[in-house]
């Protein structure tokens, strides 16, 4: 007898939801936080979406001042911890794709929001437990008649 | 004539200086420099100017780099960032990115000891958790002058961050429009409600057209506007 499959399984949804950007090691803290999964799952008015896009754009600005200017020798880590007095001084090296990252970011966190849209996403996934629980069924039922499904 | 137009002159320029209470600030945009007027936001703890289009540019004085101009305050800024700074700063960076280039590399058989050089040369020592401790040491010591011993950290703190001074007006601009985006019609919704008004006034003017072809008379129209308000 066939094991009923439990779906959506946790696999599906982590491939659903995954994201190279935020698998890639030079993407800034902040933009992996506001491209998280909980932002697709999310229950979301077109207003509400509006207004996470704009709150988005300040958090990349703040994420693009949290370092010093660009070609500064305050980069260098000696440096920078002589001068900042910071013993644990340890700037990321900011060059042209971290920046990049940032303003793609900013687009993937627009479109994963787009899912959350009245719970567009959820819903999805529930249609999909729905579907394969019929299919389920059907099949179980196709098994317990035995030769009779042949008439 | 010279000594009252010495005295005219600066009574002027005494005057143009006290015409603000904020102080004045001595922007650099690339090759040009021009003289803008000071205001404060409160809410931002910051100064602003205005620039060619009338928006804001923020400053931060948050180390104290203002300085008096006959008795009002004046201030260093330029287009590329937001502190505000001093000659004195100009200089110790100037000198710093000369000084960088001009050590030459210690030779094997040079005789120095640690001890000297941290009598004559260090202004700090800095402990640092992994990697050996950093000792600062002075870039512009001259053994003639001992005296003149600078201390660069007070400078190179005002850039410990790329600050721009047109974010905090963009922060601002993307934080009202967020609100406004929140507090107003949910756009969606009015394009749903839209659309199935749309779709029954298609149908009712399908209706409208095919009873009214088949044998005069049919459903008029205030009575379809009639059915559709009482939905």
């Amino acid at each position: 007898m066939q094991e009923p499959q439990i779906n959506p399984t946790q696999e599906y949804v982590d491939s659903i939801l995954a994201s190279d950007l935020r698998e890639h090691d030079k993407t800034p803290e902040e933009i992996r936080n506001i491209t998280a999964p909980e932002f697709a799952l999310a229950n979301f008015k077109s207003a509400d979406r509006e207004y996470f896009r704009l709150h988005f754009e300040n958090i990349a600005l703040l994420s693009e001042e949290r370092y010093p200017p660009k070609y500064a020798r305050l980069r260098e880590e000696t440096i920078g911890a002589a001068m900042y007095e910071d013993s644990g001084y340890d700037v990321e090296d900011t060059d042209q794709l971290r920046d990049n990252l940032r303003e793609i970011g900013l687009h993937v966190s627009h479109a994963e929001t787009s899912r959350s849209v009245d719970g567009w996403q959820q819903d999805k996934f529930s249609e999909s437990i729905t579907t394969n629980r019929v299919e389920d069924a059907r099949v179980e039922e196709e098994e317990s008649r035995g030769l009779g499904r042949y008439l | 004539m010279g000594r009252i137009g010495d005295w005219l002159r600066e009574w002027h320029f005494k005057k143009f200086l006290n015409s603000t209470s904020n102080g004045w600030l001595l922007f650099q945009e690339g090759k040009d420099y021009s003289l803008k007027e000071l205001a404060f936001d409160e809410d931002l703890g910051a100064y602003f100017v205005e620039d060619e289009d009338g928006e804001p540019l923020y400053f931060e004085d948050e180390n104290g780099r203002m300085g008096n101009l006959e008795g009002k305050p004046l201030g260093l800024a330029s287009s590329q960032g937001r502190p505000i700074v001093s000659v004195e700063d100009a200089e110790h960076a100037t000198a710093f990115d000369d000084k960088r280039s001009d050590i030459p590399p210690l030779q094997d058989d040079d005789h120095i000891s640690i001890g000297q050089v941290r009598e004559s040369l260090q202004v700090a020592r800095i402990e640092r958790d992994a990697g050996p401790d950093v000792e600062v040491i002075n870039p512009f010591f001259d053994r003639a002058e001992q005296a003149e011993i600078v201390d660069l950290r007070p400078t190179f703190q005002l850039f410990r961050r790329s600050a721009r001074p047109d974010t905090p007006r963009k922060a601002a601009k993307n934080a009202v429009e967020a609100e406004r985006a929140k507090s107003g019609p949910d756009l969606g919704q009015i394009g749903f409600v839209g659309t199935i008004f749309g779709a029954f006034l298609l149908g009712a003017i399908t209706v409208e057209f095919i009873a009214g072809g088949g044998g005069g008379g049919g459903v008029s129209l205030p009575v379809m506007l009639d059915v559709f308000s009482m939905l």
